[in-house]
């Protein structure tokens, strides 16, 4: 283990932490971490690292999850920490959770009030009361308006302001940039700067690893319930380890042998969508080679999903073109992109879950069946025959995805076979070029390795053009023959890996001004 | 004319009772997401308390000793018996206060038998004349101290530490943990505070022009559950607009029974409830009630 | 539910087996041995007779069924110690029913193989559940309630007569008493179910017959408050009010009447009475306009057998209230048990079809004013009494009722068919 380097004493000591939920599932599997009094210590890590279970755990709010600690301690400013989440908070250890959570029915002014309610008395009260007025002047304006009517920035500020009220020592803080603008989360990261200037220990939970960086003393890397890596934030900012974490590594050797292709090329030309006054995405362009694996990757809310509805014709683009093969696609309907040979996948999963997993494909096939439903209802020998030609087809682009099950209804597969069955379906329609909207969210490491290989072969053996959106770089790097990098709704690198891994402006992007 | 009227205000005063104790049906669901079907019995209770010690103590420290009563009576069923349980399902905790109504409904049914037992208020049966109406003094005192209540809670709701704890911890428990809001304690509050409510309501019930304390006293409790789901099951608001429509349909329909004849005798027990369907029909979540309950 | 119901059912049939088997044992060896040949059967011996029965001790009318208890205890201590009857003591065998009518018949299988007759029994519901058996097993039943759904009937003896009837009386004590006159109207509150349903039968038939307008308000017994109802009846303008509810629902009724200044005579059914009326707030209310018409004698009747009754009373129960419609109904029911048994006695049969036929040869029976006049038990179609005793509410008489006059019958009484 490497130990930080600790100059103040540590306020909190967390030693060989297990967590696990339900009595059966792992999430922490012996965590140990010490928070020196006046720091910044930022926790990183993906989906499913244990980030938040360690917070719940500091928190006390790990049984609402059924979760319990099954061993190690947890020492808050010398003493052994209690079990209550109420008494830990009345302690002055605070936690800003996830997703803001301001109590959207009271006024600005009664969640301050609320927070406000854990204060040792009625001076650090109107002190606390003071401090937020001075850092949140937006929430004094607002102070009589309903929480809910704030804007998520807003909401993010008066979540952190309630929970100043409460006069922490220690201020936790989970994932307070997600599902923010960039401006925002800038000043997100400054207010904590302030907050921690003025003697507040903070704890700092974030995906976004470049602003976690830019404002943490310290950092630990969590990666399946253990602690990876940890360090100085600058260091670990510097560390080839994080990067390769976060960035990938590219293919030693690029097996982008061309593949076969009857395809088209993909090209999208200035490409602009505006919501309202805002941007989600300004002048990108980027064009997908036929037979190639093109990977659109960014941070959260960098506007990936944005531009492949465009693709796809859920949204309409407020400029530039998008042309498959020659077709402007800006104009025209969903079913009619479909029709051109443009398939796509979903994040959420879209399937029927109390059919059989061969049922769930053949539908996708009725795009390509002659006889109507009608004649296959009654069993027609033509009918007959065209089904089982059909049939032959789905078991093949089945195999191809490692899928053996056919019969079981999808219900009952697990969450990384159904995605492959979703990728499956998809692919029933016989695509020329398949849009995949981050196809590993949420699995763990075999499935998305299951996941990866699914989607190599499926080009090789099909011929098809694959754009893949993705938030983890690590995925892509792998088997993406060309990236484009969007951040903030703007292209800011595109070309091989390797290429975008070295440029700098990505390295901002992904691991802050350190890098 | 005169007679509507008469009904209207009798009807009104009616229903300041039932608001107080869908009041506390209210709160506790509130605070611990409990519908809790022990609130009648309770009221018994405190009803029967009042009736059996007022002799002895004296009428307003028996008041007392009945409220305190049925608060702790109502704390104990959360403490007890809720709390262990916190997380199980509307349905579970619904059916588990049921089972505590029957048991306290019982036993105080059996202990008061067929008696009557009178609640010793000061104000008897005495009448005042109100714009030519005339009203059951005791009723009109109930609405005095309906109103005082209701303005008292809302005032406390908005303005108090513990009525912004209570606010937080309806809206999003967890979150409220966070800030040091003690959950046991908010819930043990709204508990004891519905059981006082049910007590006042109680003693109003029982007080004339209803002859006294009865085995059966706890069933009137029952009227206020139209009340509750009129008025939508998390809104104070409505649990008093909810009771004063109720109060107001029993009595009309109690009064024009022979003009109703053409839809059965008897209606005025039908009646609340028949309102509250039509509104549920047209409002699925009760007057004022939050949409996202329908989904719970 | 339906299989509880079974099951039930099966068990109810086992036990009833069991309690034949036994009793007929004993029945068979009690004839060989009896003296001067009086035939003994089930529930009677050479020196006992057991009556059952089976008031609720548990349940809403637990005060109720321990009040008639008193009263039925009290009646046959005495009796035994005088000498019993035909020369054997009278054991009283005692089950709980709790008002259910599902425990009923499981308390009623318990001890029908081991008595000759049900001394009493509460509820109309209880009766109508044990009526079959009752009937097969050739058992008289005393009914503690006084409807006239239950006839005709063989098997079952109401003390006095019904709510029908009351009514009727009470609609005549009105006219002649009261000043009510053809085209006047008359307010009725009633419970839902067979008692006051049945007495609304009587008053619609005396208001027919009279040329009344009855403005009928139905209520439950969980109506505690008749704000509706007498703000109807004030603009209906009745001239009286007939009551055939619950005491709370009189207190409710009578306070709320004088509130709204509708000062007019109230005529209440037996049930309708209790003296603990007199400590609510409307007792100022009912002094004034509150009357009862029951066949049972208000307490302050100076009669033989209500004062005896009330001397034996206050001897053995110094705490205790007598009640009109407790202790003393069923010190009536046992009143009539006794001069059926006496009777059987003196026809040499003790048997069940020995006691039913005594019963019914019974044409004068004289309570000694315990019930207005003699019961006539010869026409099971018929309720044995026609007369009652109509009474005002008084805060000094025993029991917060005094007679006014002697017991009275109606004229119309006489052409009303059940």
């Amino acid at each position: 283990m490497v130990e930080v380097a600790v100059t103040a004493p540590a306020v909190l000591d967390v030693h060989d932490l297990r967590v696990s939920y339900a009595g059966a599932v792992q999430a922490l599997r012996g965590v140990s971490l010490s928070v020196p009094e006046g720091s910044v210590v930022a926790v990183l890590g993906n989906n499913g690292a244990g980030k938040s279970t360690l917070l719940r755990a500091l928190s006390g709010t790990l049984p609402a999850q059924n979760g319990a600690v099954t061993g190690g301690t947890i020492a808050f400013a010398g003493r052994e920490q209690p079990r209550d989440a109420a008494a830990i908070a009345r302690g002055g250890l605070v936690q800003v959770p996830e997703g803001r959570r301001v109590f959207s029915n009271l006024t600005v002014e009664e969640n301050l009030r609320a927070g406000g309610l854990a204060a040792p008395d009625k001076a650090a009260r109107a002190e606390a009361r003071a401090w937020v007025d001075e850092l949140f002047p937006i929430l004094r304006e607002r102070a009589t308006q309903r929480a809910g009517l704030l804007s998520g920035g807003e909401q993010q500020m008066l979540a952190i302001g309630r929970a100043l009220m409460a006069s922490p020592k220690v201020l936790l803080l989970d994932e307070p940039s997600l599902g923010l603008a960039p401006k925002i989360v800038e000043r997100v990261g400054e207010v904590i700067r302030e907050i921690n200037d003025r003697g507040v220990t903070v704890v700092l939970v974030e995906q976004n690893a470049a602003m976690a960086l830019s404002v943490a003393d310290h950092a630990v890397v969590l990666e399946v319930g253990e602690v990876a890596l940890q360090g100085t934030a600058d260091e670990l900012a510097e560390s080839e380890a994080v990067k390769e974490r976060y960035l990938g590594v590219p293919r030693a050797t690029s097996t982008a042998e061309r593949v076969e292709s009857h395809a088209q090329p993909l090209e999208v030309e200035a490409l602009s969508v505006r919501f309202g006054g805002l941007a989600a995405l300004s002048d990108v362009s980027f064009t997908v080679e036929p037979g190639s694996l093109h990977a659109l990757i960014g941070p959260n809310g960098a506007g990936k999903s944005t531009c492949l509805n465009v693709l796809s014709g859920v949204y309409e683009a407020t400029a530039g073109s998008v042309r498959y093969g020659g077709r402007e696609l800006t104009k025209l309907r969903p079913h009619r992109i479909a029709a051109l040979g443009v398939a796509r996948t979903f994040q959420n999963i879209a399937l029927s879950p109390r059919v059989s997993v061969l049922d769930n494909l053949l539908v996708a096939r009725h795009r390509l069946m002659r006889s109507g439903f009608l004649a296959d209802g009654l069993r027609l020998p033509a009918a007959r025959r065209e089904r089982a030609e059909h049939e032959a087809r789905v078991r093949e682009i089945a195999e191809l995805l490692g899928l053996t099950e056919l019969e079981r209804p999808v219900g009952t597969l697990s969450y990384g076979t159904r995605k492959r069955v979703e990728l499956a379906r998809a692919l029933c329609a016989e695509p020329e070029l398949l849009l995949l909207d981050e196809p590993v969210a949420g699995m763990v490491r075999d499935e998305s390795a299951a996941m990866a290989e699914a989607i190599t072969r499926s080009r090789a053996e099909l011929g098809i053009s694959v754009l893949l959106v993705e938030h983890d770089m690590t995925f892509v790097m792998g088997m993406a023959d060309r990236v484009t990098v969007l951040d903030f709704g703007k292209r800011i690198a595109d070309g091989t890996p390797a290429e975008v891994q070295r440029d700098a402006e990505v390295l901002r992007a992904y691991l802050g001004g350190a890098a | 004319m005169n007679q509507f009227v008469t009904l209207l205000v009798g009807g009104l005063f009616l229903g300041a009772i039932y608001s107080l104790v869908a009041l506390g049906f209210v709160t506790v669901f509130k605070a611990t997401h409990v519908i809790n079907f022990a609130q009648g019995s309770v009221l018994l209770l405190g009803a029967y308390v009042i009736a059996r010690l007022h002799e002895s103590l004296g009428f307003w420290p028996a008041v007392a000793v009945g409220l305190l009563a049925a608060a702790a009576c109502s704390v104990l069923i959360d403490v007890v018996l809720i709390r262990r349980i916190r997380r199980a399902d509307l349905g579970t905790l619904a059916i588990l206060t049921l089972g505590v109504d029957i048991l306290l409904a019982t036993e105080l049914s059996r202990r008061i038998g067929t008696d009557v037992l009178n609640i010793g208020a000061p104000w008897g049966n005495h009448v005042t004349e109100l714009f030519g109406i005339r009203v059951a003094t005791s009723r009109v005192v109930a609405g005095c101290v309906a109103a005082v209540l209701v303005a008292g809670f809302w005032a406390a709701f908005k303005f108090t530490d513990w009525g912004i704890a209570m606010r937080s911890a309806a809206e999003d428990g967890e979150t409220a943990s966070l800030m040091g809001i003690r959950l046991n304690r908010v819930a043990a509050a709204a508990w004891a505070l519905a059981g006082a409510l049910a007590a006042v309501g109680g003693l109003f019930l029982t007080s004339f022009p209803a002859a006294g304390v009865t085995g059966g006293v706890g069933v009137l409790a029952l009227a206020c559950i139209p009340a509750v789901v009129l008025g939508g099951f998390d809104s104070p608001g409505g649990a008093v607009i909810g009771g004063l429509i109720i109060g107001v349909v029993s009595v009309l329909t109690a009064g024009y029974q022979e003009e109703l004849s053409f839809l059965g005798r008897g209606l005025g027990g039908v009646a609340p409830f028949a309102v509250m369907l039509l509104v549920l029909l047209i409002r699925p979540s009760g007057l004022f009630g939050t949409r996202e309950l329908t989904r719970v | 539910m339906r299989r509880l119901g079974l099951v039930a059912v099966v068990l109810a049939f086992a036990v009833a087996a069991c309690g034949k088997g036994g009793a007929d044992e004993s029945a068979g060896g009690e004839a060989a041995g009896g003296e001067a040949a009086v035939k003994t059967g089930p529930g009677t011996t050479a020196d006992t007779i057991t009556l059952g029965y089976l008031p609720d001790l548990s349940g809403v009318f637990a005060p109720n069924g321990k009040a008639m208890m008193e009263g039925a205890n009290l009646y046959w201590d005495a009796k035994n110690e005088a000498g019993g009857i035909c020369g054997r003591q009278i054991k009283v065998s005692v089950q709980d029913t709790g008002y259910d009518p599902q425990k009923a018949v499981a308390a009623y299988q318990q001890l029908s193989g081991d008595v000759v007759g049900l001394g009493l029994v509460l509820g109309s519901s209880i009766v109508s559940a044990l009526l079959p058996n009752v009937q097969q097993e050739g058992m008289f039943l005393n009914f503690a309630g006084w409807t006239s759904d239950i006839l005709p009937n063989e098997n079952v003896a109401i003390a006095g007569t019904t709510y029908d009837i009351e009514a009727i009386n009470a609609v005549d004590f009105l006219l002649t008493q009261k000043g009510l006159k053809e085209g006047d109207t008359v307010g009725h509150l009633y419970f839902e179910g067979d008692y006051g349903e049945n007495a609304l039968k009587g008053s619609k038939f005396a208001a027919d017959k009279h040329g009344l307008k009855l403005v009928e308000q139905k209520i439950t017994p969980a109506d505690q408050d008749m704000t509706g109802q007498v703000s109807a009846f004030k603009k209906a303008g009745v001239k009286a009010i007939l009551f055939s509810a619950a005491p709370p629902q009189a207190a409710s009724l009578a306070g709320l009447a004088a509130s709204q200044k509708l000062d007019v005579p109230i005529v209440a059914n037996g049930p309708g009475w209790t003296p603990q009326l007199l400590t609510t707030p409307a007792a100022d209310a009912l002094a004034a306009n509150y009357h009862v018409v029951s066949s049972m004698a208000p307490l302050s009747v100076q009669s033989e057998g209500v004062t005896k009754f009330l001397s034996e009373y206050e001897a053995k129960f110094p705490e205790g209230t007598p009640s009109s419609n407790g202790s003393l109904y069923a010190y009536a029911g046992a009143q009539i048990a006794d001069a059926a048994l006496t009777k059987a006695c003196e026809n040499k049969d003790l048997t069940r079809k020995g006691v039913l036929d005594a019963l019914h040869s019974l044409t004068a029976l004289d309570t000694g004013g315990v019930v207005a006049g003699t019961l006539d038990f010869s026409d099971p179609a018929s309720p044995p009494g026609n007369l009652v005793y109509i009474a005002k509410v008084s805060k000094e008489a025993p029991g917060g009722l005094e007679a006014l006059g002697e017991p009275s019958q109606a004229a119309d009484a006489e052409g009303y068919s059940f």
